[in-house]
């Protein structure tokens, strides 16, 4: 509601195709204004690199961004990029930007990173992580790090993890059994929480000159 | 009731007292560009200082670079006897950095009453050769600084001082500053070879650092290490003694990694690329090897304190620093090795670089995988 109010109490400035009111963002997430318009200027920077466009993220540049390089497959860069695609449309508009980094941020209770990773896992988007999937994960994961398991090993490691986390025994696992083993093994989410967004007014630090924040 | 909260928070806005999440309070000091005020973060209550610079005097380009490539800096020094700069806000007219309150007080209150004052800014600390305006090595200038300060803690005077701003120069210009013979000759010593007006033949840090009056009880100060939140801390369910313990019950099951911590170390779930510099591939090695977990933690102890690195130990982590300067002026080196037993016999060694130089880091990865990684191609030993 405050940030309705505040969203039509700015003067109606030009905004930017793709950019969304600061105010709103910071409203709805743990970050301040500053931290937003300092986070828009990484989203520039990686909505420009290949098609200078400056308003979403493709594909191509969200990988290029995180791995250096454009044109790699991985199921875990797809499944991230999928993510942060809230809308399904195939790129990252800012608001979408904000919104999935924020689940990232140190001070986002753990819940929300669960259930962000909950989703991320289950690749079918069926609700739960069956057993196919872990092991279609398990594979993605052996073949990124050329670490030589085998075909008996690996489904000793799901077979494994399904006992201990398939508490009610029906051959896959649902969000209440994923938190259970969450917080018993915090570890988990330990590629959920991204340090970096504390300072992210010192590391994109050009905000500060064209900030639209009122004394 | 939230209106009431919202229209005083509007209050304290006006009245200026109030940025963000911080209080602000009494000025601290001013400046040339604006003032530094001491304030109060209200959600943690640490005290901070706001250094408030006023666009208006900064509308210069030339400041504005300055003034990013400041925060950027300060961005990167993260060293207990450097003040650190938490963030930084903004509005259309002002510019708010947010640093670490010191409270240590005035350099003259600490040691005399207060009376000595520098007579505009402080030249009084400026080296010859910046005074000369034909450029300069900045590293020599500085060590000339550190020489003024040097002199000021000892003596409690300034080395060159003077009403009039050209006869300041020149006192500068020709070095030489009195030196009282109560000091002790290892300072006496110290002190000229610091304000020695030739930048070539002036002392450099390692100069300092190798001298004897320096290492008197000199204790080096460990690098701020807050950047990896240990979200993990409570959380041993992985960990190798655990799993050892395990063993030790002598359980016929062999112990095994749970599929999704095995899964939670790819690269391509890791979102630091947004901020990194280096790809992750650089900062992050992997290899395997077949000892036992805890031969491989001692091995790795012994490789890298052979190294001259200093160990943290806990639980299946070990933290390797290099606190001293490398030759080509990096500061230092921290990186994390953990293992993963991923089954009896098959470990996995991460290592990831926190900051530091990339081609010590190759050094001390390529010792590791020499003294602990698996010698021949791993051989699969199915369970």
């Amino acid at each position: 509601m405050l940030a309705f109010v505040k969203c039509f109490s700015l003067k109606r400035t030009k905004l930017p195709p793709g950019y969304e009111d600061p105010h709103v963002l910071a409203s709805e997430t743990p970050f301040t204004v500053n931290e937003i318009e300092a986070l828009h200027k990484l989203f520039k920077k990686l909505s420009t690199s290949i098609i200078d466009d400056g308003t979403l993220i493709h594909k191509e540049e969200f990988l290029l961004a995180l791995f250096r390089n454009s044109s790699m497959q991985n199921l875990f860069a797809d499944r991230v990029f999928y993510m942060f695609d809230r809308k399904r449309n195939g790129v990252i508009e800012f608001g979408e930007f904000v919104r999935s980094l924020s689940i990232f941020h140190p001070h986002t209770p753990e819940h929300e990173k669960s259930s962000f990773m909950f989703k991320l896992y289950d690749l079918h988007g069926t609700g739960f992580i069956e057993s196919h999937e872990l092991k279609e994960m398990v594979g993605a994961l052996l073949s990124e790090t050329d670490l030589e398991l085998s075909e008996e090993t690996v489904e000793a490691i799901v077979e494994q993890t399904m006992l201990e986390v398939d508490t009610n025994k029906d051959g896959k696992i649902d969000e209440e059994e994923w938190k259970e083993l969450v917080a018993k093994n915090p570890s988990i989410l330990k590629n959920m929480t991204l340090p970096y967004l504390r300072e992210v007014t010192l590391a994109f630090p050009s905000f500060v000159l064209d900030t639209e924040v009122d004394d | 009731m939230v209106r009431k909260e919202e229209e005083e928070k509007v209050e304290a806005v006006r009245k200026g007292m109030r940025l963000g999440k911080y209080e602000l309070g009494r000025t601290l000091g001013e400046g040339n560009f604006g003032k530094v005020k001491f304030a109060k973060d209200t959600v943690s209550g640490q005290s901070v200082a706001v250094k408030i610079i006023d666009k208006s005097r900064i509308a210069d380009l030339n400041f504005s670079l300055q003034i990013k490539r400041e925060i950027r800096t300060l961005k990167m020094l993260k060293h207990p006897n450097i003040v650190r700069l938490h963030e930084v806000l903004a509005s259309k007219t002002k510019i708010n950095m947010v640093m670490e309150c010191v409270t240590g007080g005035e350099l003259f209150d600490r040691i005399d009453d207060g009376l000595l004052h520098t007579t505009c800014g402080s030249p009084n600390y400026v080296a010859p050769e910046v005074l000369a305006n034909k450029g300069y090595d900045g590293a020599a200038s500085d060590i000339w600084s550190c020489g003024v300060i040097l002199y000021v803690i000892l003596t409690g005077c300034l080395p060159f001082d003077d009403r009039n701003l050209a006869v300041l120069y020149q006192k500068i210009c020709k070095g030489d500053p009195p030196i009282p013979r109560w000091l002790s000759p290892g300072a006496r010593t110290m002190i000229k070879k610091m304000l020695d007006p030739n930048p070539v033949t002036r002392t450099t840090v390692a100069g300092i650092k190798a001298s004897e009056w320096f290492k008197h009880d000199y204790t080096p100060s460990i690098p701020d290490d807050d950047d990896e939140e240990e979200v993990d801390t409570d959380d041993d369910a992985f960990s190798v003694q655990e799993l050892g313990s395990e063993e030790g019950k002598g359980s016929d099951s062999p112990t095994i990694i749970n599929a999704f911590q095995l899964i939670g170390m790819s690269s391509f779930l890791d979102l630091s690329g947004f901020f990194e510099q280096e790809n992750v591939s650089e900062r992050r090695i992997r290899f395997t090897s077949n000892s036992s977990a805890k031969d491989l933690l001692e091995k790795i102890e012994t490789a890298v304190t052979e190294m001259g690195f200093s160990v943290q130990k806990k639980h299946a982590k070990l933290k390797v620093k290099q606190e001293e300067k490398t030759q080509k002026g990096q500061v230092g080196l921290l990186v994390t090795a953990e293992v993963f037993e991923i089954k009896p016999s098959l470990n996995v060694v991460e290592l990831r670089k926190s900051y530091g130089d990339s081609c010590l880091y190759r050094q001390l990865y390529e010792r590791l995988l020499k003294d602990v990684g698996s010698s021949s191609p791993e051989q699969e030993i199915v369970t």
